[in-house]
């Protein structure tokens, strides 16, 4: 009795095994006319992507489009090991800062032919350049992001405190000051203990969210509001100037006032554990959903010199390896059409456009009023990232390890020159 | 003094069991939390840490309809059957070889297969994905499971026991005629039961639980894995709390289903020790 | 120990038979998918890899020169074995203990059985972002409860000098179930007579472990010592979900070392060539383990 059912389970195994290889076998026979798309896991981008790949197939019935989806924190990872393949995905969505470091390795197909040079002027400043190397374009701009920062309505009415106008951020040693009453008067009114600031993902980390405290401490084309050298491979000079030192220990001193956390707190501004929280326009919505009680405002992010907020969302790129490259660039122009956002807007609602002009032409899709805050500090305050071909690593060392390691307590000025000399050793042998 | 002893036996096992099941009944509770309730209650804790004041089912309906977490756990369930059958069959049969036979070349894959648990698999899992490409299985459901079943940590752990195997109980069924080929169904799996069960849920929760393998294989979003399904709350701008707990429930509680199904295995094993003629 | 040997030009083709028939379908699925990408990942320890760019660039054994003298990867080595010095007791000795407990049969050990493989058939991503949660310095659920006591609250995951603790904490709770059922099943495979034999000698319960279940229980603990000791050298996971290294470094293992320079630095050779040196690493030490503990050779 054991005997066969061993066997049957051996012959059940095999067969699903001959029956699973034939069944992909019929669907990878090579057409010419199929896409495929790597996105990652972000809230609205494959549902958005989906709805643009529906609306594509309407006008070109014989195209195939399949959709990938990975998680949002593999995404980078998934997309070397696919381009290490040689069956690689025809079009990938990144964030824009990203573009060069994978056009430098020469992982993207140029795309000028997408863009001609009378419609560049459409896109916000900076988007082209942001997605350019070496003079080519290599992604089509598509969303754009601006952080800002929330703040507590109820806790700053306790305080009596008003909170800056949209056109006059704060200072940083104002909103210290400001935070500090607001803190103190929850605590007396209401017996709760509320932190200063929080983040997306506590403690903070990111270029995109925290790198503009510190470039904020140098006027306007200084080495410290560059932040790094024009050819993106050098940082000292201009991560470690003195101003953006200062910065430097005032993002530490965060964490040794107590004023904001060192581990996770999920929720922590929609709980109403927080006076102010650093967030960009899908927190507005989110906020909406799931705290439709918190009575919560914005205001620009604060500033030590020069206020600004980053920008850069996601874009449209293409393998260099796409065996369709007519189709794929195809689609990425029906993609960043009007068509094409008004799909990915009426599936994921409307979000912030590189591209200027949608708006004059379609403005039903910005009446959202937490929209319209946020396109204006973004064209106030929009400043791109580090352009670097190294952006990656760029990220992972300065953005993240460095203020991960700050809001942990280590020496700022030990850290900050320990990082840089890893960003440019590693940078160096790329 | 007989009373006392029974307290304090009971209360020690209450606080093994408590060190176990807190994390669960925090999870249990929080599943069926609305998002504005996950975190409000955690300080000070209280009984709404656990008890849900507005219990909602909301979690659940959108992580089995709206995100396909249906097929997705039928999915897993298929992926792991079939990689336990198989890798369970495939090792036990190939410890059988290496612990009671010897040939020439014995200490050689012996030692091959051990030196093969030595390279975590984030080391080997590129080289790993382009082999099955250059076999033309990328994409493929066999591409999935084929590497799992060889696993040298289950070839380990039969040989253990086919090692505590009398060799006389071998030799007598050698000579009462049955050929060596019947030997292992018929004298062998039985006396390791205990084992192989040990080693059937190692690998059905390893199956289960898998995703980073999943991801780099499967190419479409068709066959979607419990692991990455899971994963993929975790984004970028937001972690889907709410739906983390609940999504926990429902990848344990199958599992926890088929353990308890299981179990029988257990009792039968722990009261007739020993070896089965 | 006795086998049946198969020599060279013999006519067992009966044994033969059954030597091919058991061992060839694993040992060919071993040779495709386990070592053949070894050796690749062995040669790509020579190279220069540029997965992106999709270049390789022979440089001999300039990686490994550098991983010699690279502190980063040699502090990397060293937390890693502290690491291991603080699971692999804790974990053994529990699992043991607690596979004791649950050899009684008595009314209540189906469900503390069932309740201590909890951890261990959960999804290791909610495991330990759930466990992260609890043990938020001020916010946590751990911590509420050792204040509620009078204790101090901990830092944890976010105190240097904890964080590596408590990521063994998180690995030991979720896999001593597991460790468990090793020994349990170890526990199953020694004859009842031998207890009885004891029992007439006239040994107690201490006694009866001590002359029965230890020495009996041998290999199965070599097993445990050895798997748990791979297990714990490759942990990344549960890192990867909480810390990401830190606080400060202090969680930075090996295997994270790997992973960021593969795919966030683009230095797949380079990331080999550790994993190589890793590999030597557990070799060694697993037979120092298998020789110190005397395993019976076959």
């Amino acid at each position: 009795m054991k005997k066969t059912t061993l066997i049957l389970l051996l012959v059940l195994c095999l067969s699903l095994t001959v029956l699973s290889a034939a069944g992909q076998a019929e669907s990878q026979g090579t057409k010419p006319s199929e896409l495929k798309l790597l996105v990652p896991q972000s809230p609205g981008v494959v549902d958005g992507v989906q709805a643009v790949a529906d609306a594509y197939k309407r006008l070109h019935p014989e195209v195939t489009i399949t959709i990938r989806s990975v998680p949002f924190n593999r995404y980078k990872e998934q997309l070397q090991i696919m381009w290490a393949s040689n069956d690689v995905d025809d079009i990938i969505t990144t964030g824009s800062p990203d573009i060069s470091n994978y056009a430098y390795y020469g992982a993207l197909l140029p795309i000028d032919d997408l863009i001609p040079v009378s419609e560049r002027s459409q896109f916000i400043n900076g988007a082209i350049e942001a997605v350019s190397y070496k003079g080519s374009i290599y992604a089509y701009p598509f969303r754009e992001a601006a952080s800002a920062l929330f703040y507590n309505k109820t806790y700053f009415d306790l305080a009596g405190i008003e909170a800056a106008p949209l056109d006059k951020p704060w200072t940083w040693s104002q909103w210290e000051q400001n935070v500090t009453k607001v803190m103190q008067a929850a605590k007396q009114k209401t017996g709760k203990t509320v932190w200063g600031i929080t983040f997306l993902a506590n403690p903070g980390r990111g270029d995109f969210w925290l790198t503009p405290i510190i470039r904020s401490n140098g006027e306007k084309g200084s080495a410290t509001y560059k932040a790094i050298s024009d050819d993106g491979m050098t940082l000292t000079g201009y991560a470690d100037t003195p101003q953006a030192l200062e910065a430097y220990r005032f993002y530490q001193s965060l964490y040794t006032k107590k004023l904001a956390p060192t581990a996770e707190v999920p929720d922590a501004f929609g709980t109403g554990q927080s006076a102010t929280f650093l967030g960009f326009l899908s927190s507005a919505h989110d906020l909406k959903k799931n705290f439709p009680d918190l009575e919560w405002g914005i205001m620009p992010l604060p500033y030590f010199k020069t206020p600004l907020t980053h920008t850069g969302g996601f874009t449209y790129a293409i393998s260099a390896k796409t065996k369709n490259a007519a189709a794929a660039k195809d689609f990425v122009k029906f993609a960043g059409s009007d068509e094409g956002i008004k799909a990915y807007f009426d599936v994921s609602g409307s979000d912030l456009l590189s591209r200027t002009d949608f708006a004059k032409r379609y403005p039903q899709y910005f009446e959202d009023p937490y929209q319209k805050i946020f396109s204006y500090i973004l064209q106030t305050y929009g400043e791109a990232r580090p352009t670097t071909p190294a952006y990656v690593l760029y990220n992972s060392i300065m953005g993240f390890n460095l203020f991960l390691d700050l809001a942990s307590g280590s020496d700022v000025n030990q850290t900050v020159q320990t990082k840089i000399k890893e960003f440019e050793t590693q940078a160096r042998s790329m | 003094m007989k009373p006392l002893k029974k307290t304090l036996v009971v209360l020690s096992l209450a606080l093994l069991a408590g060190v176990f099941l807190l994390p669960y009944l925090w999870m249990l509770g929080s599943a069926f939390k609305s998002r504005s309730e996950l975190f409000s209650y955690v300080l000070p804790v209280s009984w709404k840490t656990f008890i849900p004041v507005k219990p909602t089912l909301d979690n659940f309906t959108t992580l089995l309809f709206e995100l396909g977490f249906t097929r997705t756990i039928l999915n897993t369930l298929g992926l792991s059957a079939i990689t336990v059958l198989g890798s369970v069959l495939l090792c036990s049969m190939a410890a059988f070889a290496l612990s009671l036979l010897d040939f020439p070349g014995r200490r050689l894959a012996f030692f091959v297969i051990m030196f093969t648990m030595m390279v975590p698999f984030e080391a080997r899992m590129l080289p790993t994905f382009l082999v099955v490409q250059d076999i033309g299985l990328s994409n493929t459901f066999t591409a999935l499971y084929l590497p799992w079943l060889a696993d040298a940590f289950l070839i380990f752990l039969f040989s253990n026991h086919f090692a505590e195997i009398p060799f006389d109980l071998y030799h007598a069924a050698v000579i009462d005629g049955c050929p060596h080929t019947r030997i292992y169904s018929k004298i062998m799996l039985p006396n390791i039961t205990p084992a192989l069960v040990s080693g059937a849920l190692i690998k059905f929760f390893f199956a289960w639980d898998s995703y980073v393998w999943p991801l780099i294989i499967l190419r479409n979003n068709r066959f979607q894995v419990l692991g990455v399904a899971i994963a993929n709350l975790f984004t970028d701008q937001s972690i889907a709390w709410e739906l983390i707990f609940s999504s926990a429930l429902l990848s344990t509680v199958p599992v926890v289903i088929i353990f308890i199904l299981l179990q029988r295995y257990y009792i039968a094993g722990m009261t007739s020790g020993g070896i089965k003629e | 120990m006795e086998r049946y040997v198969y020599k060279r030009g013999g006519k067992q083709h009966d044994l033969l038979a059954a030597i091919l028939i058991n061992l060839l379908p694993t040992l060919l699925l071993t040779l495709v998918f386990q070592l053949v990408p070894i050796l690749i990942a062995g040669w790509y320890s020579f190279l220069k890899v540029n997965l992106m760019a999709g270049t390789k660039q022979f440089i001999g054994l300039d990686n490994y020169i550098k991983a010699a003298t690279d502190p980063k990867f040699l502090q990397s080595m060293a937390t890693t074995v502290e690491y291991f010095l603080l699971r692999v007791p804790l974990q053994v000795l529990l699992g043991f203990l607690l596979s004791l407990l649950i050899y009684q049969p008595r009314r209540w050990t189906g469900v503390l059985r069932t309740i201590i493989l909890l951890p261990v058939v959960t999804s290791m991503v909610v495991v330990t972002s759930i466990l992260a949660l609890m043990m938020h310095p001020s916010n946590g659920l751990i911590n509420s409860m050792l204040i509620m006591a009078g204790l101090p609250a901990q830092g944890f995951l976010t105190d240097p000098r904890q964080a590596l603790f408590s990521i063994v904490l998180i690995t030991v709770w979720k896999n001593v179930g597991m460790t468990m059922l090793f020994f349990l099943a170890g526990l199953m495979a020694i004859s009842p007579t031998l207890y009885e034999a004891a029992e007439i000698d006239g040994a107690t319960a201490l006694q009866k472990h001590w002359h029965v279940t230890i020495p009996m229980l041998k290999n199965t603990f070599i097993f445990v010592l050895i798997t748990t000791t791979i297990r714990s050298f490759q942990v990344f996971g549960p890192i990867l979900m909480t810390t990401n290294g830190g606080p400060l470094n202090s969680t930075r293992v090996v295997v994270m070392e790997i992973y960021e320079n593969a795919f966030v630095f683009n230095q797949l050779g380079y990331a080999s060539t550790q994993s190589v040196l890793l590999a030597l690493l557990l070799i060694v030490i697993s037979l120092l383990q298998s020789k110190l503990s005397g395993r019976k050779s076959r």
